[in-house]
């Protein structure tokens, strides 16, 4: 897994930017942004292996990003990360076609589980 | 046009507010819980012979003490709305009930990419009223402008002679947004021995 590149996109700078020295340390290479403009901006420059992403930010929300760099990779894998199971948010993560989504607080361990998991397997 | 619920209302208005802080309230926590998880790794990579600086742990320390803070915010902006349903009437600062009511609203702002704005003068201004029914109304005024505003710029929030509260949207008001909300507002300020003026771009809730 090291080496892989990470796109991670969450509007809380603090957690954003704590979560990418996390992965970092464990052999990672990150970019850590706060809005889904940025993220957009950053796809176009590079490729990355996986995105990780917010569900509620402001201006883009994490559904649009994620149908926006799938239409860049259409195999880009993109886990969803979520603040509360609330039902209408829920629905939309699960409808919004997502690899895998994680509720905050996250794991670390389990998000670099779900991000081995999400990654397609060579043909 | 059917006659609103009020009860019903007042129970989503209150459950809108509670939901955004508590949706702050797990970003701050998911925050404090990275610091947590760095401070481990760091102290495992120290084990390893990786040396630690004590001026980087100093500095998340820092960093989760200012998570904490801004938790400590919002939960005393949640226990403060919380008891604004105490009693129906009761004395309050105009100023600071305003206040409040801005810093509730302000990550519905976020989302929108627009800047909430406070003119509000810090001098005491104290009134008899409903601070539930108010704040409900400023949050409703406040929806309005949103909606009426493009992104990256501003909503306005003013306290003016007369006891005039005013909400300022950056063009005019969208029809549609007010429509949503006339009949509600109508009855809320009719509870309330208010009056409503709008404006092009600007709605007033004047209290008597």
């Amino acid at each position: 897994m090291g080496g892989m590149r990470v796109l991670l996109v969450d509007d809380e700078p603090e957690l954003v930017t704590t979560m990418a020295e996390r992965l970092e340390l464990r052999g990672f290479e990150v970019d850590a942004v706060t809005s889904g403009a940025e993220a957009m901006e950053r796809a176009r420059e590079r490729a990355y292996d996986i995105a990780v992403v917010d569900v509620k930010m402001p201006g883009m929300g994490g559904e649009e990003v994620m149908a926006h760099l799938r239409q860049n990779d259409p195999r880009m894998p993109v886990i969803l990360l979520t603040g509360h199971a609330a039902t209408e948010e829920a629905q939309d993560v699960l409808e919004a076609e997502a690899c895998a989504y994680l509720y905050k607080p996250i794991d670390i361990e389990e998000l670099i589980r779900t991000m081995k998991r999400c990654m397609p397997v060579d043909d | 046009m059917p006659e609103p619920n009020l009860n019903e209302q007042n129970l989503a208005f209150f459950g809108r507010i509670t939901a955004s802080l508590s949706h702050e309230l797990k970003n701050v926590l998911a925050t404090i819980n990275e610091y947590s998880g760095l401070l481990d790794d760091l102290a495992l990579a120290s084990e390893k012979g990786r040396p630690l600086k004590a001026e980087r742990l100093r500095s998340v320390c820092g960093k989760i003490a200012h998570q904490i803070q801004r938790g400590e915010g919002l939960i005393q902006r949640l226990n403060r709305f919380s008891h604004s349903v105490d009693e129906p009437l009761k004395t309050v600062e105009l100023p600071a009930l305003l206040g409040d009511i801005c810093d509730l609203c302000d990550r519905f702002a976020r989302l929108r990419q627009v800047t909430l704005e406070r003119e509000i003068p810090t001098s005491p201004l104290v009134c008899t009223l409903d601070p539930f029914a108010l704040q409900f109304v400023i949050q409703l005024l406040i929806d309005v402008a949103l909606r009426s505003s493009p992104a990256q710029d501003r909503v306005t929030v003013s306290l003016g002679p007369g006891v005039r509260i005013a909400v300022t949207a950056a063009g005019p008001l969208d029809a549609e947004a007010r429509a949503a909300h006339q009949a509600l507002l109508d009855a809320l300020v009719g509870n309330m021995g208010a009056e409503l003026s709008w404006d092009d771009s600007q709605v007033s809730l004047i209290l008597r």
